[in-house]
């Protein structure tokens, strides 16, 4: 369960950085469009560490060591 | 010829280095002063754009050829020889009593028996590092579409030092590694895709902060204004990248 919401986690992530790169194509650095792109990236991407480092620490995600 | 230990080996890979190095710096130079001369036309424009999209689909196929030999050998090889799925008499002739796991270097256990690198520690520092990095490109970004010249300078210039930082980090990771817990690029299969993915990576940092000081040093003198600055586009978006394929590695690699 908690690979699958990191996982959707980095498609919504990967889906705006490409977003971003679209609009630097199409947009020629005449809107804001690659940079709300941008943003909405850095601001998942912060938040999905936060939700791992919450989850590490109350035990629900165990780093994997060897052997398991 | 280095490797084969051929006495002129080094001098002639040294010469080699230093051409490579003259002919970029003069050839991105000389469309840099084209660029601030104003002699590019829109098709111009549009070629580097398309040169952009270009690098980083072969970007993007270059990590997906490591990511995907690390989810190949995880989630499909590895448990063969353990004798899942078709495996099972490949692990009965061939590697009998071997139980898949993950990190593994093996049934033969290939150079020896190592520690993983925890995911809590350097790496997540690491991680807190590059993504602080961008958020303070993001800042810069927002700076110059908004006209702020010194807020972005100082922000990219902060970018510029946390690339960096993140950098000696892995360098220490690193010796580390080699040092102490004799996880090395021969400990198999862990080991092998372990430094190839984040030894490409700390490659595309080291490229990404040079890129980001070439940019630093144009907007410094000038050279963008908040119409015209794909330049710096380019790189921020290419730092971001990088930024993501960290997120994966630390994902994949250290924490799942």
């Amino acid at each position: 369960m908690t690979t699958l919401i990191i996982v959707a986690f980095l498609i919504v992530i990967l889906y705006n950085l490409g977003a971003g790169l679209y609009y630097m194509m199409s947009d020629k650095g005449q809107t804001d469009r690659t940079l709300n792109a941008l943003k909405r990236r850095i601001g998942l991407s912060v938040l999905l560490i936060l939700l791992v480092i919450l989850g590490i620490w109350l035990g629900i995600i165990k780093p994997h060591d060897l052997g398991r | 010829m280095w490797l084969n230990e051929v006495a002129a080996g080094k001098p002639i890979m040294l010469v080699g280095v230093a051409t490579i190095l003259f002919m970029v710096f003069g050839w991105f130079g000389t469309v840099i002063r084209e660029s601030v001369a104003g002699t590019f036309n829109k098709q111009v424009d549009t070629s580097f754009r398309m040169g952009m999209i270009w690098f980083i689909f072969s970007e993007v196929m270059f990590f997906a050829a490591f990511f995907g030999a690390l989810f190949y050998a995880r989630a499909l090889s590895v448990p063969w020889i353990g004798g899942e799925g078709d495996g099972a008499l490949t692990n009965f002739f061939l590697w009998k009593g071997y139980a898949p796991a993950w990190p593994t270097n093996g049934p033969s256990e290939i150079g020896g028996a190592f520690e993983t690198m925890p995911a809590w520690g350097v790496p997540l520092l690491n991680t807190l590092i590059l993504l602080s990095s961008g958020v303070t490109v993001t800042i810069a970004h927002h700076a110059l579409r908004a006209g702020k010249r010194k807020e972005l300078l100082v922000f990219l210039g902060l970018t510029v030092l946390l690339g960096a930082t993140f950098l000696w980090y892995q360098a220490h990771e690193y010796m580390e590694a080699y040092t102490q817990m004799n996880l090395t690029l021969g400990s198999g299969v862990y080991g092998s895709t372990f430094f190839m993915l984040t030894g490409f990576h700390g490659l595309h940092v080291t490229l990404g902060t040079i890129m980001l000081i070439v940019i630093w040093l144009r907007c410094a003198r000038g050279h963008f204004d908040r119409d015209h600055h794909f330049g710096f586009e380019a790189v921020a978006w290419y730092w971001h990248f990088v930024d993501v394929v960290w997120l994966g590695l630390f994902l994949f690699v250290y924490v799942l």
